[in-house]
């Protein structure tokens, strides 16, 4: 048994929210502290598994600027931002994108794609 | 005979871009956004990290993705916008402004709208001792140096200030590859949203040293080093004894956004030396009735989503100005009571509501917002607890305000 | 092997004027600096004065040398299209003893030739100066002495000499002097030698180290740090003139002043140093510049400081100008102990030195085609909307603002970069047209500046220099 002093991300009031729980079955015993829904389900997955987006930018090509920005549509496993900017350094993009705009489909098999954030004409 | 704007927005950034739009959906023909960048939206831009838009849109965007949505409503509403354009002067009802194309112009206006954003506190305002070699930015530039321009600043860093560009850039450098030692904050709490603590610094384990700052800044032509010493929490001077030195090839500084306000200032508008900003109604009214104002220009937000309401509203009245439909009254003002450093709007239309805007002066855990009219109390509510680096806001109405001299707001 | 007449040893004030005097003579002449960028390092951070003298030790080489320099300025100034503005300065005194020693001030003016210092009233003070402390109970007003940008000085001197044939070798050490038969003929630098007559040392704070390869160093040199407060031009308390300490026994004292921009500028302090590349400003320091200067201006706002620095004075020791050439070394003067002063008399020093070498046999025939005059880079901010529209017309780069601050285009910045020795790094744009020197620091418009530089001068942006090798502003690129 387990207990975590997490502090809400989710928006900027920056609850703290206690969980414990079984971190190796990932069972979450008790919850509290939080203010709103999302804040127990940010709260409970922090504990379990923390997930957040990703966001950087990628090489352009045909365009007059160098850079796009990219962001993972949605969060991917904490553990795998710094592998995943590995990927993303070695991609080069072509003009025009707008955002929403599908860079890489189920980006390193998180099930989230890797899509373009900024809009280049 | 030159046309004649109905509202000249002066920035196009989100709180241009939405006063903009706010005041062609409350009737405004004829709009102008001038703005100085290639391009519209400002900072945001060049803040390609997630967390925009939660309250305004429900869903969390990056940067770019919120100026988007704006720059297509601005697109949509056929609103005309001038990129690359230097706004010289602010006059009563026009603007003079300068670009490769046009020159030197003069656009007319029935209404202004500022909306100029802010700039950073340079290493010269914090007066940080040391040699002055290449290697020391703001935050904010290194920002667009990284994310907007492909150029990477240093590869080892420190940054003073936990201003949440300063943290946000903190992670930034981590993912592109650098290393950050350090972020050091004078102050015995993070200066910046906590979510950005969470997120940028404890999730990368980079130490944040409160009650620290930088004593000296050693390298000739590019940093070396910094010297980090605690500081006393009461005085704010370094303890004599406690100074190490980073070695680093980069310090980043992220200690403050100050108003950029000489435009105003040399238009004669009156400005509030707390807020560094000008003084406004609830209808984001200057002391000169033609000029309105809104965003980081009038005091520094926190969310770009707060800005892009207050500008909404900016907009809106600026085009009711324009029609001749905005209602005119005496004002009265807002008064800061304990523990609130500023309240925005500082003057109050007591026929209309408002939401006041405010800030707390210092950190506090358990506390009561006590709002008063004159010496009756109009509004109390229990706050968990209050955060200088985040703004709170509390709503009058004009039954509330009717015969009263002053509005009072207090954290107890 | 490059060979040449008269290689003058660094790009300061005083090396810069010596090149513009030279190269009224056909002469073969060459500048040696070992920054990247002419300007010196001394003559670059100073109070930007044009002194008068007043104060100096009468009957020595340095009360001649700024006595007869002050005069020359208007027509300098003019030529060169140099910023320049004889605000004059006060000396105002707050005690009885202070008071007390105005005569003697007075009496040393006359004795250098400086005669139009005046007594002024307490009233007459504080009307000059309304921000002075009123308590003030007399003081002396000297009328020429003035304020000038002194970046733009040397940068002028420099360009005008590179237009009328003096060769410029920048980012170039003398690592040695080689002699024959008791006259010099090679200066050794890090890019190789440089055959010629006359070797001119003037290397400011290193000319002690210069002086060493001919053996001439009965002297040595070292730094008397000076650090400076420039503040915002819209703080809230300015003044009109010089205001001056009067000097004590230690030191001359710290000032207050406007700066030819606008600005206000408040220091210096006076430390001896060892360190001659110690160029830290400290609190120490920059707080004993807030507590004498509150004492004659009470509402300095040292909060609307846009940056500090700190600049490095050539202390002689034993003390004083001296202007040496040798009976066993021909073709070697030393030029040493130019200190404070030395902005001020760098042109006297170009005529003096100019002199003892002709006077010495140097053949120096007068041009007959000598530039005269150098047009500066257009001041756009200053400019009428006409003349702004015209600009522009010719020149739509003179239509992007690029610093916001002082409202500097990027039409005025590839002129500064175009022109003759024109800006190779961040600072050198800053210096020639101010970019960056603004509230912001080059916060915005740093980045934009070196992509322009990057671009006129076709390098990579993360070869761009703040200044010298060795600053680049970039690590590389994020992709």
């Amino acid at each position: 048994m387990v207990t975590k002093d997490i502090i809400c991300i989710t928006c900027p009031q920056g609850c703290i929210i206690k969980v414990s729980g079984d971190l190796a079955k990932g069972e979450i015993a008790s919850c509290e502290g939080f203010k709103c829904p999302r804040g127990k389900k940010y709260a409970e997955n922090e504990f379990v598994h923390p997930v957040r987006i990703l966001t950087s930018s990628v090489k352009v090509e045909g365009a007059s600027v160098p850079l796009v920005a990219v962001r993972t549509s949605a969060p991917i496993p904490k553990e795998m931002l710094l592998p995943a900017m590995e990927e993303v350094k070695k991609i080069t993009v072509t003009a025009p994108l707008t955002p929403g705009d599908v860079i890489v489909e189920n980006f390193m098999g998180t099930g989230t794609d890797l899509v373009a954030s900024g809009c280049i004409e | 005979m030159a046309k004649i704007y109905d509202v000249i927005v002066v920035g196009g950034g989100p709180a241009g871009l939405a006063a903009a739009v706010g005041a062609k959906e409350a009737g405004a023909e004829n709009v102008l956004i001038v703005e100085r960048d290639v391009s519209l939206g400002g900072i945001l831009q060049q803040c390609i990290h997630p967390g925009f838009g939660l309250k305004y849109f429900n869903e969390e965007l990056s940067g770019p993705e919120y100026a988007y949505r704006f720059i297509e409503k601005v697109k949509a509403a056929g609103i005309e916008v001038k990129l690359n354009t230097m706004v010289l002067e602010v006059g009563e009802d026009s603007i003079t402004g300068v670009n490769p194309v046009d020159g030197l112009f003069t656009a007319q206006g029935k209404a202004i709208v500022l909306a100029m954003g802010c700039r950073e506190r340079t290493r010269g305002a914090i007066m940080t001792p040391g040699t002055r070699p290449a290697g020391v930015y703001t935050a904010g530039a290194a920002q667009r140096l990284v994310n907007r321009q492909n150029m990477m600043v240093g590869k080892k860093v420190v940054i003073l200030g936990s201003g949440d560009i300063g943290m946000i850039m903190a992670r930034r450098m981590t993912l592109e590859g650098a290393e950050v030692l350090a972020v050091a904050e004078i102050m015995d709490y993070t200066a910046g949203l906590t979510r950005n603590r969470v997120q940028c610094l404890d999730d990368f384990g980079i130490p944040l040293l409160l009650s620290h700052t930088i004593v000296e800044i050693k390298g000739n032509k590019r940093v070396e080093g910094v010297v980090i010493a605690e500081v006393d929490p009461a005085t704010k001077q370094p303890i004599a004894g406690t100074e190490k030195l980073y070695e680093c090839d980069t310090l980043l500084l992220s200690c403050g956004l100050i108003p950029e306000n000489e435009l105003t200032r040399e238009a004669g508008i009156k400005i509030n030396p707390i807020t560094n900003g000008p003084e406004v109604n609830q209808f984001m009214q200057t002391s000169c009735e033609k000029v309105f104002a809104c965003g980081n220009v009038v005091h520094v937000n926190d969310l770009v989503d707060n800005v892009t309401d207050e500008s909404i509203r900016a907009g809106k009245y600026a085009a009711q100005y324009a029609l001749g439909t905005l209602p005119k009254a005496a004002e009265i003002p807002s008064v800061t009571g304990n523990n609130v450093r500023y309240i925005c709007p500082q003057r109050i239309c007591p026929d209309a509501p408002a939401k006041l805007f405010f800030r707390a002066a210092a950190p506090k855990l358990g506390v009561t917002m006590k709002v008063y009219a004159d010496d009756k109390e109009i509004y109390s509510k229990k706050l968990i607890k209050i955060n200088p680096g985040e703004m709170e806001n509390v709503e009058v109405t004009p039954e509330q305000m009717q015969g009263v001299s002053a509005i009072k707001i207090e954290v107890i | 092997m490059k060979k040449t007449d008269i290689v003058i040893i660094g790009a300061g004030a005083v090396g810069s004027a010596l090149a513009r005097e030279l190269s009224k003579y056909k002469l073969d002449v060459t500048v040696v600096e070992k920054n990247s960028d002419v300007g010196g390092d001394a003559s670059k951070s100073n109070s930007a004065i044009i002194h008068t003298g007043y104060d100096a030790k009468p009957g020595t080489l340095e009360s001649r040398l700024v006595v007869a320099a002050n005069p020359m300025y208007d027509e300098i100034c003019k030529d060169l299209d140099v910023p320049f503005k004889r605000i004059g300065a006060i000396l105002p005194a707050f005690t009885d003893e202070q008071l007390e020693q105005l005569p003697a001030i007075k009496h040393k003016a006359v004795e250098n030739r400086v005669y139009d210092v005046e007594y002024k009233t307490p009233a007459e003070l504080l009307e000059m100066e309304p921000e002075l402390n009123p308590c003030v109970k007399g003081g002396l007003y000297i009328p020429r002495e003035s304020i000038i940008d002194p970046f733009l000085l040397c940068i002028a001197l420099a360009e005008n000499a590179a237009d009328n044939g003096v060769h410029f070798e920048l980012a170039t050490k003398v690592i040695g002097i080689e002699q024959k038969d008791g006259a010099v003929t090679t200066v050794k630098t890090d890019k190789g030698d440089i055959e010629c007559k006359y070797i001119i040392n003037a290397a400011g704070l290193y000319c002690d180290e210069i002086a060493s390869y001919v053996g001439k160093n009965d002297y040595v040199v070292t730094p008397r740090k000076g650090q400076f407060y420039i503040l915002d031009k819209k703080t809230s308390c300015k003044v009109n003139y010089i205001v001056l300490p009067i000097p004590t026994k230690i030191t001359k004292g710290k000032l207050m002043c406007p700066t030819i921009h606008g600005n206000m500028l408040v220091g210096p302090t006076a430390e001896d140093m060892l360190d001659k590349c110690d160029k830290s400003t400290n609190k120490e320091g920059l707080d004993s510049i807030a507590a004498d200067v509150r004492k004659m201006v009470p509402n300095v706002n040292l909060r609307d400081s846009i940056t500090q620095y700190c600049g490095l004075r050539p202390h002689r020791n034993p003390e004083g100008v001296n202007i040496d050439m040798y009976d066993d070394l021909k073709g070697y003067v030393n030029i040493s102990g130019v200190r404070s002063t030395g902005l001020t008399n760098s042109v006297a020093v170009a005529k003096y030195v100019t002199d003892m070498l002709i006077e010495s046999g140097l053949k120096a025939e007068p041009k007959t085609d000598f530039i005269k005059t150098r047009k500066g880079t257009p001041h756009f901010a200053s400019l009428s909307a006409e003349e702004k529209a015209e600009l522009i017309a010719k020149d739509p780069r003179y239509g992007n603002v690029i610093c916001r601050c002082e409202t500097i285009t990027e039409g005025q910045i590839c002129d500064a970069i175009h022109r003759t020795l024109g800006a190779t790094t961040l600072d050198g744009v800053k210096r020639r047209v101010r970019a960056g020197m603004g509230r912001c620091q080059g916060g915005f418009c740093g980045p934009r500046v070196f992509e322009i530089i990057a671009r006129e001068l076709g390098i990579s942006p993360d070869e761009v220099c703040k200044n010298d090798k060795g600053s680049e502003m970039l690590s590389g690129f994020v992709r």
